[in-house]
């Protein structure tokens, strides 16, 4: 129970959907969401196939405390093989999305094939129709959300779409729900454009009251609410949100710069969740206008901001969104990092208005900026140059010119369809991949793997790609939960890794935000499990549950090709030593990690896993 | 006399425009001074430091009261946060 026990199976190809039940046995093994999506994934679809081919699927799953009372159970997930990376994609989102899907009775749903021509699917209930979309393809999220609301005449409509970017491929693009909450990794969005589906709108009426022993379950989430609610750390993100990271990165020296050519930010500040409190000039109002929660949160740490209305990336214009001079969300940490630490933007205004940009045409704001911010270092360097550009002068620091960049990008125009093809591709165009900062093609996050080691090790062997959300070290190397570790040293980590990788698979199998792992630990979540699924539910059975579901991954991407040297970490972290700052002189020093990484995992020294592995976890 | 720079972040430091980096304050230390008397001294309460860095340096919770502070120090103070 607590699974409503159904899959809605969509044929674009055909134009056709069929109810089927959820596979139990694979439940039991994998709960929910990420693990439960990725077995599917594993058992239908080539690990060879071409990302954005119609035999490729995408699965927007929800896990079974997905539209609980469970505090913090709105997410969910898409899972899919990635355009960007070519391995594993699972992106997570919250927002209304994934209890709409549940209300509306299905675990999950899943894409297969593809349209002949745009659709959009509805989905109010059990009825589920496939319908043209002409007249929003080409249309950005925010303009489609409102035409698919007026058509259905539905307040209360809750949608998942792409923007124009994932219409045209774009390789880090994202599925925005809700306005501005993003299943934003990896490029999801290209898998679903590449389907011809704009979008899939929700309606549910049941809610989910199918609980194993409702007592036990209120008492329980009773319980795991309290404790998030009293956590001084959650309290920390509700107050100030993720973006309070932004000078505490700067202050240990591990927020890196100019794409990663420095490690601390001169003018970090300036983009700082303090600064966003600021009342400025103009108006008298400060950027951020208020705190966001998801569905059943108790945290509510997104943010909502507005853009000076005197700044020049909207002043006098009629030609953008109305949202552009009201409210969006972010700034997220890193968001703010990726468009304005890493391409050296120091103007927060024009860092909010390409995040709205993202929000607004679903991209990647970490791989956007990622991108703009390795082409800045190539243009410096001469490589690139204004002809290449359209006339653009991309030099670190430039607002207007990363305006520019995530415009073009957004129409998917000019030098934006280079900028498209995200760093990686675009730095072998001009002959400096070295300068690409990606591990599987994928862009790192905000933390400096030279400062903070098991992060370096995180982004090597993440099955996604550099990914801070896979195994997020830094909450014991820099921010000391559930315990201080020290971010410079090598020793423990392999082990300390694999214990956040493991209980994050948990959290995204549940239906849960990673973001509760501040507070409540995998023995709360058992409990609530316990209470509202069928089965015994312990913290043990989920912590094997956890590994299991991240040997799947890994074996996955070891079917469609990856090895062990692609478990490493661009030359810049592993050679080139940190200019300033309290981590002078270091770099990631990896093969002092990886090796014991592999023995604690159970796998063998080139990357494979060993059969007893596979044997122990029922592989 | 010899000075430290406390630097207060997030909600240790009101909300301004010169704040945005940090709520600098120039302390007078005296011999023997430990992060955890400055803490005292400047209106800290224990529970309210969570991330203690001494130039660049994290400080953990049982070194506080023993690690001793000299001239130009900068100690930067967050009450519990986290990101991602």
């Amino acid at each position: 129970m607590s699974w409503t026990k159904k899959v809605l199976r969509i044929n674009l190809t055909d134009r056709t959907s069929t109810e089927e039940p959820l596979n139990m046995e694979w439940a039991e093994l994998y709960l929910g969401q990420r693990g439960l999506a990725t077995k599917y994934l594993t058992e239908e679809v080539d690990p060879t196939v071409e990302p954005l081919a119609p035999e490729n699927k995408l699965y927007m799953v929800t896990g079974p405390l997905t539209g609980t009372m469970a505090s913090t159970g709105g997410r969910y997930s898409c899972v899919t093989k990635s355009p960007l990376t070519n391995a594993l994609a699972c992106s997570n989102s919250g927002g209304f999305f994934g209890n709409e899907m549940k209300c509306a009775g299905w675990d999950m749903i899943i894409l297969e094939g593809k349209a002949s021509s745009p659709v959009y699917i509805s989905i109010v209930d059990e009825k589920c129709e496939i319908l043209p979309a002409d007249e929003i393809w080409g249309k950005s999220v925010w303009e489609a959300d409102e035409w698919l609301h007026n058509k259905h005449q539905d307040p209360q409509l809750r949608i998942a779409a792409i923007g124009l970017p994932g219409e045209k491929g774009n390789l880090y693009s994202a599925i925005v729900n809700d306005l501005h909450r993003a299943a934003g990794r990896s490029g999801v969005g290209a898998v679903m454009g590449s389907k011809n589906v704009k979008a899939v709108t929700l309606r549910g009426s049941k809610g989910v009251g199918n609980i194993k022993d409702p007592k036990r379950f209120f008492e329980a989430t009773n319980k795991a609410k309290k404790i998030i609610a009293d956590s001084e750390m959650t309290q920390g993100l509700s107050a100030l949100g993720t973006n309070v990271m932004m000078n505490h990165m700067n202050e240990v020296g591990a927020l890196p710069a100019r794409n990663w050519q420095d490690s601390t930010f001169e003018n970090a500040p300036k983009l700082s969740s303090e600064a966003m409190a600021v009342p400025r000039k103009s108006d008298g109002k400060p950027n951020l206008t208020r705190n966001a929660g998801c569905f059943a949160c108790t945290i509510s740490c997104g943010r909502i901001s507005t853009i000076d209305p005197e700044h020049f990336s909207i002043k006098n214009r009629d030609d953008i969104h109305k949202h552009f001079k009201g409210n969006s969300g972010g700034n997220e940490y890193e968001a703010a990092w990726a468009l304005g630490c890493d391409t050296g933007v120091d103007d927060l205004d024009a860092v909010t208005y390409a995040n709205f940009v993202c929000n607004e045409q679903a991209l990647d704001p970490i791989s956007a900026g990622a991108t703009i911010a390795a082409a800045m270092e190539l243009y410096e360097l001469g490589i690139l140059t204004k002809e290449d550009t359209g006339g653009i002068e991309m030099n670190f620091g430039n607002a207007e010119a990363m305006v520019e960049c995530i415009e073009l990008i957004a129409k998917h125009e000019g030098f934006g369809q280079e900028l498209a093809k995200s760093s990686l591709r675009f730095c072998e165009k001009y002959g400096r991949p070295d300068l690409a900062i990606v591990v599987k093609g994928q862009e790192f996050p905000a933390y400096d793997a030279r400062a903070v080691k098991g992060m370096g090790l995180g982004y090597a062997t993440s099955n996604r790609g550099a990914c801070h959300v896979r195994g997020y070290t830094n909450g014991s190397e820099i921010a000391g939960i559930p315990f201080k570790t020290d971010p410079l040293a090598y020793e423990g980590k392999a082990e300390l890794l694999m214990a956040f990788q493991d209980t994050t698979s948990v959290f995204d199998s549940a239906g849960i935000c990673t973001f509760s792992s501040f507070a409540q630990g995998i023995e709360e979540v058992a409990e609530q499990i316990d209470a509202a699924c069928e089965g015994d539910w312990t913290a043990e059975r989920l912590g094997q549950l956890g590994e299991r579901v991240w040997n799947l991954e890994r074996e996955f991407n070891n079917n469609a090709g990856f090895t062990a040297a692609d478990d490493t970490l661009p030359p810049r972290l592993l050679s080139e030593p940190i200019k300033t700052g309290p981590a002078k002189g270091e770099v990631c020093e990896l093969d002092r990690m990886l090796p014991e990484y592999y023995e604690v995992r159970g796998w063998n020294q080139d990357g494979t896993l060993k059969e007893a592995t596979k044997q122990r976890l029922s592989l | 006399m010899p000075t430290i720079t406390l630097k207060l972040f997030a909600s240790l430091a009101k909300i301004a425009p010169e704040n945005i980096g940090g709520e600098i304050r120039t302390v007078t230390i005296q011999a023997g001074d430990t992060i955890t008397s400055i803490a005292e001294r400047e209106n800290l309460s224990h529970k309210t430091l969570h991330l203690v860095i001494l130039n660049g340096i994290y400080i953990d919770k049982d070194k506080r009261a023993s690690t001793p502070l000299k001239d130009g120090d900068t100690l930067s103070l967050w009450p519990p946060v986290v990101g991602g």
